[in-house]
């Protein structure tokens, strides 16, 4: 058996901890090291983050519970976001809508209910029609058992936690899956004639020989000797605006708020609430402030300045993935890059080069990347102009949705914004054309209180976590 | 209320397939349905073998399969066998199942590979497939839904007679208010703004129609020569260009597969139905000419039992058109393109056009049927994305052999569409295949091709290396034999075939390959 370098990950915080975690262990089963080399922190990172139903995954490879994770990251769990709307509110979550997953013609039922009788449609309301909708909004949360994984994707959740404490607890996991770590202040590359990527050395006179290198860093040159961003004088900046506020009665859901030309998100930590505002170029920073106190009360708001991110289509090149760049023009209040870290570090974990160079394996990776990005795009853009994408048209014109290439928006997700921004297809579905209005309302209906009825049963978030934390 | 008026052209296949659909889910208060077909002209008959997902079409439209298997000669398919392809001694099945399981969450056929490479004793890659050991022994049962059970791991089609097939669909499309017309078109007319008006007949009638389905088979009358869509010639990758077909008497004791034999300049097939056999040609005239091929054909055919029937014969060109849906026209089947039936998808791109021509059904307001860009948009790029796709795969056949003759010489150099040549070269470079999120052929149907072909990755799964091959060559030696044992105590085809009449009642799903397939938790396995 020929011995491979090691795999090295550099970059800092919590995507630095995160990208270990997602391939350390799976690496080791195999005999390969992974070596973290830590730069100082970088100030665009955001306080809070909130991961999607990923984290189930990634506490697989973790071997621990998700609940477990978020409790130690000082967070709380997520099954989905409140919205409020310019004109409506409403709530996007993760599990599907309905009772079953693969109900056919759910969502349409529904569509047509609401357009063809709005003196009925008001006694529906598209939250009671998710489990998940309506246990979050009634602050009430469980887990359901393996033996019911159709209740499993109903109420599938994420996670908002604190970055600083999820980066310390993914630090313990990643120790004990056998990463090493290494801190600088700044580092070099050294590559060979063919733009290979062979030796990575660091101010402090640490050199480590590079398998694949693999790069969190939001702005990154590894050829070049920079480590903290110093962007060019041309390079629009961006600014990331924080608050924290106390914490309100416990609710299992991240909430977001439309603004004039933004969104604030609000994640629901332990010890308190942590709102963020993205504003881009060329945002009037006072006339924010305004609006974010009136709709927040809160005054007082932190700055920070940072390039904005250029974004990356082909971050793997060579035996180098520069996921952290690529990862960074994702990284809004309204779609975390974690979310698309951990889209990014099990496709490459997929695709485990064994060989240095794999132009194969990249270019697969670059399209799925490309594809993943365009995805995720649309979704932030349908939050303010839906009629301006593909998806936005279709929906309202069909009440469907584009097929997906990856997962990065999931199909509830889409119809939970896309019904709670006010679209309402032109087009009923003819494969419903048979049935009555009265029959669909009355399906409809059943499911209401079915859902109802299942969520009156399950215990108050506070119950399940005081039920839970007696159980540890 | 004036009702929508859908006009169908064609009485194949396709024409009733959508027919049936059409009438299954249109509310007859609002829709007319009328299709128009000419005796005269007659049909194709594409798509004597199937995949799996007929069955769920047969559903949707309410045919059951006792029903079904008595009216259309049908028997049982499980596999495509293909022989002398990629190598001219090659034997190979291309199955509706899985082939292996996940070993410690390594793909079965990566531990297959580095365990040759080891040397250790191994049965050909399909060989670990419950379809093939059931094709094999030319039995057949129903599949499980129990993911614990081997039978969970694959999935049945049928070999069917299309006329008959087209003949059932009439009865129930007739039954449930579609109107027949017998006639050959002599004019289309359009409106100002390019949308067909309606169809004047040679008779003299005339035929008003809101929204026309041009079910015309190679002519295109409506897509292509009335709306004048261009067509997408992808003769350069997939060369044959003619076909022949000629029915021989029935098996006594049918295969539950269908096979596809190379010759010099194409290949040829064999259908077991349960009145006769289907017998068919498909070459390339720029290498081989008709009546050599005819000769070729009949000789072939004596071989297994001629039945003197005559030979019909048909020339194609490979592609599609550029969009399906124009104006107020959509084409299905042949009109809206041919890939040739080497992998029985035919009538599956029938079935998926009707279903996505369901989720996109356009309105009709004020007697004027509505299409806007946004429905025919997401029509047309789903549609010719299924096509690509199934097309890569076709292609695939071809490219991947060492065979001397000229044709075989020009398939192996032939330049490749770069979304094949993408896959190709990942599965080149470390024997991985990515899923398709749209697309009927997922990587178990892949690697049955390339692995069956001869194709080898570069290297090994590096993740195997520090691996005891013991353990795993143990697991697949005793996997063979339970499949073999399981496989032997099932049915024979024929008594399958004889108690058709006691259908299965398993669901149909949406994968070539079975329940196991279909389901997140199914198909991993700890090798110690």
């Amino acid at each position: 058996m020929r011995a491979l370098n090691p795999v090295v990950v550099i970059g800092s915080g919590v995507w630095l901890e995160l990208a270990c975690a997602w391939i350390a262990a799976p690496l080791r089963r195999f005999g390969m090291r992974v070596v973290a080399v830590v730069l100082p922190s970088d100030p665009a990172e955001s306080r809070s983050t909130q991961f999607g139903p990923a984290l189930t995954a990634l506490c697989e490879h973790l071997a621990c519970t998700p609940l477990s994770l978020i409790q130690q990251a000082q967070g709380h769990v997520s099954l989905g976001c409140h919205y409020e709307f310019a004109a409506r509110q409403g709530f996007i979550p993760y599990g599907f809508y309905g009772l079953q997953a693969e109900a056919s013609e759910f969502e349409q039922v529904v569509l047509r209910c609401l357009r063809e009788s709005p003196a009925l449609a008001n006694t529906i309301s598209i939250d009671a029609l998710s489990v998940a909708a309506q246990a979050a909004l009634q602050q009430k949360f469980a887990i359901a058992p393996n033996t019911r994984p159709d209740l499993q994707q109903a109420l599938a959740f994420g996670g908002q936690m604190d970055s600083v404490a999820l980066a310390a607890c993914l630090h313990q996991h990643n120790l004990a899956a056998g990463v090493t770590y290494h801190a600088c202040a700044s580092l070099v590359c050294v590559r060979n004639t063919h733009g290979i990527a062979e030796t990575i050395k660091t101010d402090n006179g640490y050199e480590q020989p590079v398998h694949f290198l693999i790069d969190c860093r939001r702005s990154s040159d590894v050829s070049s000797h920079a480590t903290a961003a110093t962007p060019a004088l041309q390079q629009p900046f961006a600014l990331r605006l924080w608050a924290d506020s106390r914490p309100e009665p416990l609710s299992p859901y991240s909430s977001a708020i439309q603004l004039s030309g933004s969104w604030v998100v609000k994640h629901r930590l332990a010890d308190r609430e942590h709102w963020q505002c993205l504003l881009q170029p060329p945002a009037t920073v006072a006339l924010v402030l305004a609006e974010l106190q009136q709709k927040t009360g809160i005054a007082d708001w932190q700055q920070v300045r940072f390039p904005v991110p250029k974004g990356m289509d082909n971050p793997w090149q060579g035996n180098v993935l520069r996921c952290g760049e690529a990862a960074a023009v994702l990284d809004q209040p309204l779609y975390d890059g974690v979310s698309a870290l951990s889209f990014m570090l099990p496709l490459w974990l997929a695709l485990l080069p064994g060989q240095a160079m794999r132009p194969a394996a990249a270019s697969l990776f670059n399209t799925q990347w490309q594809l993943f990005q365009q995805e995720v795009h649309m979704y932030l853009q349908c939050h303010t102009e839906p009629l301006a994408t593909a998806q936005g048209q279709l929906f309202a014109r069909a009440g469907r949705l584009l097929p997906a290439e990856t997962d990065a928006i999931l199909p509830a997700q889409w119809f939970g914004l896309l019904v709670g921004l006010g679209l309402r297809p032109a087009l009923p579905s003819m494969l419903l054309a048979t049935r009555s209005t009265t029959e669909l309302f009355s399906a409809v209906h059943q499911i209401q209180h079915s859902i109802a009825r299942l969520v009156s049963g399950m215990p108050s978030y506070t119950d399940f976590l005081a039920l839970t934390r007696n159980a540890v | 209320m004036l009702k929508q008026r859908i006009v169908i052209l064609g009485g194949g296949t396709a024409g009733w397939m959508a027919a049936a659909a059409l009438s299954r889910f249109l509310p007859s208060q609002q829709y007319s349905i009328c299709l128009v077909e000419s005796e005269q002209i007659g049909t194709v008959g594409v798509g004597e073998a199937t995949i799996p997902h007929i069955r769920h079409f047969n559903q949707w439209v309410g045919i059951e399969e006792a029903e079904f298997m008595q009216a259309t000669g049908a028997t049982y398919k499980l596999a495509i066998r293909f022989q002398g392809w990629g190598t001219a001694n090659s034997d190979y099945y291309h199955p509706f199942g899985v082939s292996g399981d996940m070993l410690n969450d390594l793909p079965f056929h990566q531990v297959w590979w580095w365990l040759q490479q080891q040397h250790q004793p191994t049965y050909p890659f399909d060989h670990y497939s419950f379809a093939v050991q059931l094709a094999q022994q030319k039995r057949f049962r129903f599949p499980s839904t129990d993911i614990a059970d081997v039978a969970s791991s694959f999935n049945y089609a049928y070999q069917l007679d299309a006329g008959k097939y087209a003949m059932l669909l009439r009865q129930h499309a007739t039954a449930q208010g579609v109107s027949r017309i017998e006639g050959k078109v002599q004019q289309v007319l359009q409106q100002p703004n390019g949308d067909i008006s309606e169809l004047v007949l040679e008779q003299g009638m005339r035929l008003k129609g809101d929204f026309f389905i041009d079910c015309s088979g190679f002519s295109a009358l409506l897509i292509g020569q009335t709306l004048q869509t261009p067509f997408e010639n992808w003769q350069q990758w997939l060369p044959c260009d003619r076909a022949l077909a000629m029915p021989s008497a029935a098996d006594v004791d049918p295969a539950p597969y269908t096979l596809s034999k190379t010759m010099a300049a194409g290949w040829r097939w064999r259908i077991p139905l349960q009145h006769r056999t289907g017998n068919g040609l498909v070459y390339a005239s720029a290498f081989l000419a008709d009546d050599a091929a005819e000769q070729h054909l009949v000789q072939e055919v004596n071989e297994t039992g001629f039945a003197g029937a005559s030979i019909k014969a048909l020339r194609f060109t490979t592609g599609r058109r550029q969009q399906s849906w124009r104006h107020n026209c959509v084409a299905i089947g042949l009109a809206a393109g041919f890939l040739e039936p080497l992998e029985s998808t035919s009538l599956h791109l029938i079935q998926l056009a009707l279903e996505k021509l369901l989720l996109y059904f356009p309105v009709h307001t004020a007697g004027q049927s509505i299409v806007s860009t946004s429905e025919r948009d997401a029509f047309n790029d789903q549609m010719a994305t299924e096509y690509q796709r199934v097309r890569d795969f076709l292609i695939l056949h071809y490219k991947v052999n060492t065979r001397s003759e000229p044709f075989w010489q020009y398939c192996a150099h032939m330049s490749l569409p770069d979304s094949l040549q993408q896959r190709l070269a990942l599965f080149q470079e470390s024997g991985q295949l990515v899923a398709y999120r749209q697309g009927l052929f997922q990587p178990a149907s892949w690697l049955a091709v390339l692995l069956g072909q001869g194709a080898r990755p570069n290297e090994t799964d590096f993740r195997l290396q520090a691996a005891a091959s013991a353990p795993y060559s143990a697991w697949l030696q005793q996997y063979y034999q339970h499949l073999k044992m399981q496989a032997g105590q099932s049915p024979s085809h024929r008594q399958a075939l004889d108690n058709s009449s006691r259908s299965s009642n398993a669901p149909p799903v949406h994968s070539l390959y079975g329940y196991r397939e279909a389901s997140a938790a199914g198909g991993r396995v700890c090798v110690r």
